[in-house]
């Protein structure tokens, strides 16, 4: 055991996993959430302060279209999430970014709108990116109905009884978000704006206070429905049920190119995460009774976790035998250093399992690591050092970015694929570059073959300076290389257009960065997830047990 | 119409990018656009001024301390003078054939701010740790001096969080020259994007 000091801690902790073991792909596709994750932090900070979520507008018709207000009082300011619901025809009912029209369009207000601004956001929320919006609009986004869900609860409720609990189970969600806009996106109110602010500080806290509401306004949507459908018989929807139901969301590839813009945000992800395993696996305190009881719920999760997708079928197949074998014994808790003793020997299973183990030890660790939630964000722009030599700089390419000169980019599979923009409503999309167009526009996501150019192409005898002047083409790969020697786990350690770079793999990180679980991959290159499933009610904030529903269960 | 911040600077790298320039160059140029609106300048129409001009890099010489830059956009120009001010090689750099010089003080406002220095063109303007400590009314007419000037204790500049009026007709010419970054859609690729292959009507 050695004490590193990465993010100022005063903690013990374990050497902290490398970052040629941590930021590759295979392995960052096999991520759990943690206590650490996006919808974690802001939950913990909304138990805290308990507020109570207000309907200060509820404008809905028998059929729930119309338009709903509910605000929240939360660290000295108000938010408030304005819905705009309407019938939609089947045909037009697509999770795709290419969509032109949805069951229901959000935006969330800085404080309370005024009859003017509600106008103005009726007019523009459900055009989406053909609306305009202003810096009182701090999040926008769009959800479509499960649809047969949707009805089966409303029908259910209104009859006076509860949805069947299988399909509750199964859906797990009466609404699924098909894209949540922040930082200034059409524009609204650039990150900027809330980055001082107490509660939302931190990374994509306001656009997981938007869904924890929107899924608030979905409950309270169908309860609504079933009300005006049956008013003498209709009863709500239980409270274990609501619970369990969260936001699903469809994700594609818009998030991937997000992890590879921004580095240093990536790397205070990782650092915080790979601090706060260190940390856990440092300590010789364990409760073991809750240790018993989380590795229970987690089997129970995993065996809960049933998707159509046949290679992660296996995955999960894989996994639930692997934390069995992990599980079988318990004699770990004995040992003077418990955590670590668990998680060397979670190592010889799969990626899955190893992951899940670390995100198992995260969760209880909690007064160990809660406060490296303040380090996950940075307003650090990458920057060019040019006082260094050509020399150095291939030095330091040779220590810290070797994966990027492992690759023969010569041979056609180290470059079958091709990042970029379609025209159509600008969505990221992955191309195949030698039988598609428009490989002459590829976005600059081709970070190892950036590199690998640069470190060919540097000379040794003049300053990166002088490089730059007679090379500038190489500009981008100086500031990523500079910017990894400072935040090393900046970049993802492998050929991101490689013919075996699986993007999901890229969205299960970032997607358990935020919390997501039960990940439902429906391709190569999206999927779908459930979001704030277990998580409190508006009216569970204050429980004692508010913070504890990491990888939840369906309770009957 | 008002934009924000992030809009400016993402859609003029994509302008950059579609001008020619490499995805490393038009990070800075978009972040001197930026810097220039912040401050109150006109940075997207400094921006398009560059930005019609031909993608090229800079001649250069560096003659006892002294970097002679010419042959290329007042951007590509000035970046370069950066680095090699702030490298230590060369105490001033000439700039020559400048005929768009806000886009010179941009890459010098922004450079300022990130490195946490002061630097000045002679006789025209001086920016320090991202903040304007002054700029005269005639900017230089073909040529100018910068080089390094004394580093002052400065609150750096913070951006202001209120979003920038941008004339639509010069916002539709930057948003053109993003277009070239775009690829037509095809069945193809549309099959392949998010979403694709399922009913959502379940």
């Amino acid at each position: 055991m050695t004490e590193q000091d990465p993010v100022n801690s005063v903690f013990p902790q374990a050497e902290l996993r490398s970052p040629s073991e941590v930021m590759r792909l295979r392995r960052m596709g096999a991520f759990f959430p943690t206590r650490l994750s996006f919808m974690r932090i802001l939950m913990r900070g909304l138990a805290e302060q308990a507020p109570t979520v207000r309907q200060t507008v509820w404008d809905m018709d028998g059929s729930g279209f119309g338009q709903a207000v509910l605000s929240i009082d939360y660290c000295g300011h108000t938010y408030s999430l304005v819905a705009f619901t309407n019938a939609l025809d089947a045909g037009s009912r697509t999770d795709r970014v290419i969509a032109e029209a949805w069951d229901a369009t959000f935006v969330l207000f800085d404080g309370i709108p005024s009859e003017a601004d509600l106008k103005r956001n009726r007019d523009n929320a459900p055009k989406q990116e053909g609306g305009r919006f202003s810096d009182r609009e701090l999040v926008l986004s769009r959800a479509n109905k499960s649809v047969r869900f949707f009805e089966h609860t409303v029908d259910a409720l209104a009859r006076g009884v509860q949805p069947d609990a299988e399909m509750v189970q199964d859906i797990g969600y009466l609404m699924r978000t098909t894209a949540v806009y922040g930082n200034g996106k059409f524009g609204i109110a650039d990150r900027s704006l809330v980055v001082n602010r107490p509660g939302v500080s931190g990374p994509f806290q306001i656009e997981m206070l938007t869904v924890w509401l929107i899924r608030h306004f979905s409950h309270a949507l169908v309860e609504h429905v079933a009300r005006m459908r049956l008013p003498s018989t209709a009863v709500p929807l239980a409270r274990n049920l609501k619970r369990h139901l969260g936001i699903g969301n469809s994700t594609g590839l818009g998030m991937a190119p997000f992890l590879v813009n921004h580095p240093v945000l990536l790397n205070n992800w990782m650092m915080v995460r790979e601090t706060a395993l260190a940390r856990a696996r440092a300590s010789g305190s364990i409760d073991v009774e809750r240790a018993r009881q989380l590795s229970l719920r987690v089997t129970r999760h995993l065996s809960e976790w049933n998707v159509p997708d046949d290679n992660q079928t296996a995955k999960i197949a894989q996994l639930r035998q692997d934390w069995a074998e992990l599980n079988a014994s318990n004699d770990w808790i004995d040992a003077d250093l418990p955590w670590e003793t668990f998680f060397q020997r979670s190592k010889v299973y799969g990626l899955e399992c190893q992951e899940l183990a670390v995100a198992f030890l995260i969760e209880q660790n909690g007064t160990l690591i809660d406060g490296l939630a303040d380090c996950l964000g940075s307003d650090f722009s990458p920057r060019i050092d040019a006082t260094v030599s050509c020399t150095a700089l291939k030095a330091q390419i040779e220590e810290i970015a070797a994966w990027a000169l492992e690759p023969d980019f010569e041979d056609k599979m180290q470059t079958a694929q091709f990042w970029y923009v379609s025209e159509e409503k600008l969505e990221p999309r992955l191309g195949g570059r030698f039988e598609e167009p428009g490989a002459e526009l590829e976005s600059p996501l081709d970070i190892a073959r950036q590199i690998k150019n640069l470190y060919e192409g540097l000379g040794a005898s003049v300053s990166v300076a002088e490089f730059l002047m007679a090379h500038p083409e190489h500009r981008n790969a100086v500031r990523r290389v500079q910017t990894l020697s400072k935040f090393p786990y900046a970049e993802i350690q492998d050929n991101l257009i490689a013919q075996d770079c699986l993007p999901i793999d890229m969205l299960r990180a970032k997607l358990s960065l935020f919390g997501a679980s039960k990940f439902d991959p429906k391709s190569d290159r999206w999927t779908r997830i459930t979001l704030y499933q277990g998580a409190p009610l508006a009216d569970e904030l204050g429980m004692e047990d508010a913070d504890d529903w990491w990888l939840p269960c369906f309770v009957p | 119409m008002m934009r924000s911040q992030n809009e400016i600077r993402s859609t003029c790298v994509k302008a950059a990018r579609g001008a020619g320039h490499s995805s490393g160059l038009a990070d800075d140029l978009a972040a001197a656009a930026l810097w220039l609106c912040q401050n109150h300048f006109d940075g997207i129409g400094v921006l398009l001024a560059e930005l019609r001009m031909e993608a090229k890099q800079a001649n250069y010489q560096h003659i006892g301390g002294i970097l002679q830059l010419d042959g290329a956009s007042a951007g590509c120009v000035a970046v370069c003078a950066v680095d090699g001010l702030l490298s230590g090689m060369v105490q001033q750099a000439e700039l020559k054939s400048v005929s768009n010089p806000l886009m010179v003080l941009g890459v010098l406002g922004t450079a300022s701010h990130d490195h946490n220095c002061a630097i000045k063109v002679d006789g025209w303007a001086e920016v320090n740790c991202g903040q304007v400590v002054s700029v005269g009314d005639t900017p230089p007419a073909d040529e100018c001096v910068v080089r390094l000037a004394e580093t002052r204790a400065s609150q750096k500049a913070t951006a202001a969080v209120s979003q920038i009026d941008i004339e639509d007709h010069r916002w539709s010419v930057l948003e053109a020259f993003a277009a070239r970054t775009y690829v037509p859609a095809t069945a193809q690729s549309r099959a392949a994007g998010a979403g694709a292959g399922l009913t959502d009507n379940d």
